[in-house]
């Protein structure tokens, strides 16, 4: 071979062994960062709409956003100008923080407009902003009594609670959810700041929903995947929805039964409890949240209860089995939850008060939620956990245009 | 930190003293020209060199200027980058060496006899100063870059700074020795070793290079790590600041920096130890260029130019720098003459300026309407040298700024006519109140407090005569007259009457031995006793003591009662306090009197209100209309929080009366909130 040959030879082998490291070096970076951002959880979308035929916040965004808070209030309006009023300022401020935008310059001749807990620019981080109203809303105060919902009532005390009164009930309840904490806290104290006179606080929990660990549905503070069988596409807006067809008031068209459940885990004790105990009691196995026939150990794999009738595998009086039998009987008792985790401080003797903010939307309260809460009463799991608040709720219609605002066809 | 002075130490010396060689090979080269015939005047090489010194500071303060006024992002990509191509010129420049040390003398020795024997002395100086100017001026710029990207490497200690100076001081007193045959170094020897240990270096520069190029996501795998040993390495100590400060590796270092970093290492070492230098090269012949004579008129130019030049690029590139001097909107000037002269407004709208203080004193400025003379923007204290941003939202009108300084008279600047955009837009402006106009407010409120003092004197006289007659039930039932007409005086916590607001109507919670306490004195101390069952022997010293209190209060109220412009405060801080001490029931020390003190406090806010209606009314005509019936609310709601007529305590109440009267003092505040502001004078 002569000189140049070997030169060539050389500069070829050197240029190929240079470029393959290179390329192996990108190739290998990227599939890296890609993993990285795989692993994590789908990035939340920074603007929900506000405007539609239903509420932001119930079915959408999906996933639920990350925290949240479950505000019930009062309504202090004294008449039902006033209570429209207050309706129309809530509308007026949520549609501001969901969209985000520059809050107004109010002069030298006020205080500032905005908190700046969220900077000079407001973004709106996925927020969104639910109002139900109780009950309680259609006495003879605003003179609605014959627009109630008809399965609204004030949430009823099941054999297994421990209610107490000031955690319990609202003429409002508003649902506040961000992609972060400190949005929600700007937009309950924006909204507060705005109708002071209208309504007064009852009770209010914050909520979070913790990343997926390792990975699928997010856990609850028992342990366990929460949230893991939802219903899906066509069913699950139909389990949801009030129509033309439920038979309601035809304001309530568009609207859902909302139910809020302030649910204390006892954790301390659960802690003390063997992992077979655990399991039996929800029905899953905890580390995957497959059920206990799983052959896969894929969470999602829907239980086979025909192949155990006597509750072998899956016993008979675990949560999930009772909650959801998977009958046809019981197919149209489903319902849709979007719950938070909540996590307060201590009790008086020094044990956590942490647990669940039950969420959960349908079409008909009795047929849906009351099925199912009366099918859970007295399973085990009920040794760990104590209902100590929350109300039932209706969630109004959305708000479908600028020109619109909550409860316009309740109030006028 | 010194661990960190390690590799640019190396780096000065080594550049350093290339550098050096090749100055003195040209002024050697001059010598024997002298020598052999005309004498040449070193002067244009030291010219030249100390220009290439110029351009090479230049170089390094628009990097780092540069990389200052860049978002992180930016920052590490072009650190990144530069850090890269610094590597590929060291590398090149490293090999360039060692092939051609032994051509370099022969080759600036031409190029010096090229100079001096171009025609005429002056083209001759200008040929040198430009042979030393290029031959220096790329060591320098090299050398600049490459010290530059290995002190990013190093971290922000002055390390790498002091080793570079001293570096290159140790390689200019070793060229001057070298110069002077004071001292003989194996040269080649020298740039071999010296060599290796450049290579090294480079190899640490870029992979920390190709790190930052990864963070600032230009190139992937930031997360592909190949080893982590922060955990179980102390990156303080001793030995690893060493190790890091010579090699520029890190605890922590993705894939891509590893075999960089052992494929560059693998790569030009060998080449570098074992590659065989290239055979010496004749020195060829080159004509020298034919070019007219320049005149001294143009090397002056000339040599002016290379000295001005590079400072004035730099400081031109940091100046348009983006970001560089934080300027928004328009920039004004405040002097102790001149206010905001020269401004101008394109349009209607939301608008910022920038407004810088050179008056030498505070000043306090505002932004007002002609029309209206309100206030529509202020920065109420600008400290001298300081600068603030103020933002205003401009309707169409005409505008001025008046510039308020301590101790200079209130200058004016121009007025402006802004044109176009939505008339409504914008908020209202706001004339500001002088201190004189609120006077009579004060001496109506005033007059107001001396009529409440005389009837809560003579009510505590009453409980007196009560507890002289050891009649505690009496006392009791004529405590709370005396408390209501205390809160009727509208008293707000801001030390306005001296210490005689805590001494009268103090909680006991700032005491360090709360209730039991000595100067926990006044009407709560005696509500205290009498609701824990304190005997009338115990409380008959603290009702003189409050007598005496209230006394003093009425002897010195019109000297501490003083200040016109706690008025505007007054009217929503009366009820502001009411929320936070009676409506929590935190000031309750037993009576349960919180409604009934609410209610008195709503009174006494009613009498401030009426006495500023005629400032605020002008400001804001529908404000007190809406405060007064929010007010009428707020009053409805207590009244109706009463049991039977009487007044119960704000924990008793049902949850439903008690948001009643929490939604309508929220509801007031809000409205109230505005009057400090409509109502304020100037400040300076």
């Amino acid at each position: 071979m002569d000189v140049s040959r070997r030169g060539l030879l050389k500069g070829a082998l050197a240029g190929s062994a240079g470029t393959a490291v290179a390329g192996g070096m990108l190739i290998g970076g990227a599939k890296a960062d890609a993993d990285a951002t795989a692993a994590q959880t789908p990035a939340a979308p920074a603007q929900v709409p506000f405007h539609g035929a239903y509420q932001a916040g119930i079915l959408t965004p999906e996933p639920q956003q990350r925290y949240a808070t479950h505000a019930a209030l009062d309504v202090t309006a004294a008449s039902k100008t006033e209570l429209t009023e207050l309706f129309a300022t809530i509308t007026a401020r949520a549609r501001f923080l969901t969209s985000g935008g520059t809050p107004p310059d109010l002069g030298v001749g006020a205080p500032p407009s905005d908190s700046d807990i969220l900077g000079p620019d407001v973004p709106a981080d996925g927020l969104t902003v639910t109002l139900s109203v109780g009950s309680s809303l259609f006495d003879d105060r605003f003179g609605l009594a014959a627009s109630k919902p008809n399965h609204l009532t004030s949430m009823r005390t099941f054999p297994n609670d421990a209610l107490e009164d000031a955690w319990c009930h609202g003429d409002l309840m508003l649902q506040l959810c961000a992609n972060n904490p400190d949005t929600v806290h700007h937009a309950l104290r924006d909204i507060a700041k705005h109708t002071r006179g209208g309504m007064q606080p009852r009770f209010r929990m914050d909520g979070f929903v913790s990343q997926p660990r390792p990975s699928g549905t997010p856990r609850n503070l028992l342990g366990f995947k929460d949230g893991i069988s939802q219903p899906e596409g066509t069913s699950l807006r139909q389990l949801t929805w009030v129509t033309e067809a439920s038979g309601e008031p035809r304001w309530a068209t568009g609207g859902s039964y909302h139910v809020v459940r302030l649910i204390r885990m006892l954790i301390e004790f659960w802690d003390r409890v063997s992992i077979n105990e655990q399991q039996n009691m929800f029905g899953r196995f905890r580390d995957s949240g497959a059920t206990l026939d799983s052959t896969t150990g894929n969470e999602f794999s829907p239980p086979d209860y025909p192949a155990d009738p006597h509750g072998n595998v899956i016993p008979l009086d675990c949560h999930i089995r009772l909650a959801n039998p998977r009958t046809s009987a019981t197919d149209d008792s489903r319902l849709y939850r979007r719950p938070y985790n909540y996590d307060l401080g201590y009790d008086d003797n020094g044990n956590i008060q942490c647990g669940l903010i039950f969420v959960c939307f349908q079409q008909d309260v009795r047929r849906q939620f009351e099925a199912v809460q009366t099918r859970l009463i007295d399973e085990p799991l009920t040794d760990y956990i104590q209902p100590f608040g929350g109300g039932y709720y209706f969630a109004l219609p959305g708000v479908r245009n600028t020109g619109d605002y909550y409860g316009r066809a309740l109030l006028s | 930190m010194w661990a960190d002075a390690l590799p640019n130490l190396l780096i000065g010396l080594r550049e350093g003293l290339e550098a050096g060689l090749v100055v003195s090979i040209l002024l050697a080269a001059l010598r024997r020209h002298s020598d052999t015939g005309q004498p040449v005047r070193s002067a244009p090489v030291w010219l030249g060199v100390a220009a290439a010194v110029v351009l090479a500071l230049s170089f390094g303060a628009v990097l780092t200027f540069y990389r200052s006024v860049l978002p992180s992002r930016g920052q590490e990509a072009l650190g990144g980058f530069l850090s890269v191509i610094a590597v590929g010129l060291v590398t090149a420049m490293v090999f360039w060496m060692r092939r051609t040390a032994r051509n370099l003398s022969g080759e600036l020795r031409e190029r010096v006899d090229q100079a001096v024997t171009s025609r005429g002395l002056q083209s001759s100086t200008a040929a040198l100063a430009l042979t030393a100017f290029l031959a220096v001026g790329r060591e320098g710029t090299e050398t600049a870059l490459f010290l530059w990207t290995a002190a990013q490497a190093s971290g922000q200690t002055a390390g790498p700074a002091i080793g570079a100076a001293i570096g290159i001081a140790v390689a200019v007193g070793l060229c001057v020795l070298l110069y002077r045959r004071a001292v003989k170094i194996r040269l080649d020897k020298f740039f071999a070793r010296t060599g290796i240990l450049l290579i090294v270096v480079a190899g640490g520069v870029l992979a920390y290079g190709l790190g930052d190029l990864q963070d600032a996501g230009v190139l992937p795998g930031h997360l592909w790590v190949a080893f982590d040993l922060s955990a179980h390495i102390d990156p303080s100590s001793w030995w690893m600041s060493i190790v890091t400060g010579i090699t520029e590796l890190a605890p922590v270092m993705t894939w891509l920096q590893v075999i960089a970093y052992v494929c560059y290492l693998g790569v030009v070492l060998p080449l570098f130890i074992w590659g065989k230098p290239a055979p010496v090269q004749p020195a060829a012949g080159r004509e020298p260029r034919p070019g007219r004579a320049p005149s001294r008129q143009r090397t002056i130019v000339t040599a002016a130019a290379a000295f001005t030049i590079p400072p004035v690029a730099a400081g031109t590139l940091i100046a348009i720098a983006p970001g560089a001097s934080g300027a928004v909107g328009q920039n004004l000037t405040v002097t102790a003459t001149a206010c905001a002269q020269g401004w101008s407004v394109p349009a209607a709208g939301e608008q910022s300026f920038t407004i810088t203080n050179k008056s030498g004193h505070v000043v306090e400025i505002n932004l007002i309407q002609a029309a209206s003379q309100g206030i529509v923007a202020e920065i109420e204290t600008l400290g001298p040298g300081t600068k603030q941003v103020l933002a205003a939202t401009l309707a169409p009108g005409t505008y001025f700024w008046r510039c308020l300084g301590s101790g200079g008279a209130g200058a004016r600047s121009a007025t402006v006519t802004v044109t176009g955009g939505p008339a409504g837009a914008a908020p209202a402006p706001v004339k500001p109140v002088t201190v004189a106009e609120l006077q009579p407010a004060l001496r109506a409120y005033n007059s107001y407090v001396a009529g409440r003092l005389t009837t809560l004197a003579a009510q505590v006289a009453r409980i007196r005569g009560d507890l002289g007659a050891d009649n505690l039930a009496a006392a009791r039932t004529d405590w709370r007259p005396a408390m209501l007409t205390w809160e009727q005086v509208g008293e707000e916590p801001y030390g306005s009457f001296g210490s005689f607001g805590v001494q009268i109507a103090a909680g006991p919670q700032g005491f360090e031995q709360g209730v039991n306490d000595p100067d926990f004195t006044g009407l709560h101390r005696l509500e205290y006793g009498l609701w824990h069952g304190q005997t009338a022997s115990v409380l008959i010293p603290v009702t003189d003591q409050l007598a005496k209190y209230v006394a003093g209060l009425r002897s010195q109220l019109t000297q501490l009662s003083n200040d016109p412009t706690t008025l505007p405060v007054r009217a929503h801080e009366i009820l502001e306090d009411a929320l936070r001490d009676h409506l929590t029931g935190q000031l309750d020390q037993g009576s349960g009197a919180g409604y009934a003190e609410t209610l008195a406090d709503v009174q006494a806010d009613r009498v401030v209100l009426g006495e500023l209606t005629n400032l605020i009314t002008p400001r804001s005509p529908g404000l007190l209309g809406t405060a007064y019936r929010q007010l009428d609310t707020l009053q409805q709601a207590l009244l109706d929080s009463r049991a039977n007529g009487q007044w119960v305590s704000v924990n008793s109440v049902s949850l439903a009366q008690r948001q009643r009267v929490d939604a309508a003092i929220g509801a007031v505040l809000e409205t109230l909130s505005a009057v400090p502001d409509l109502l304020e004078t100037p400040a300076h």
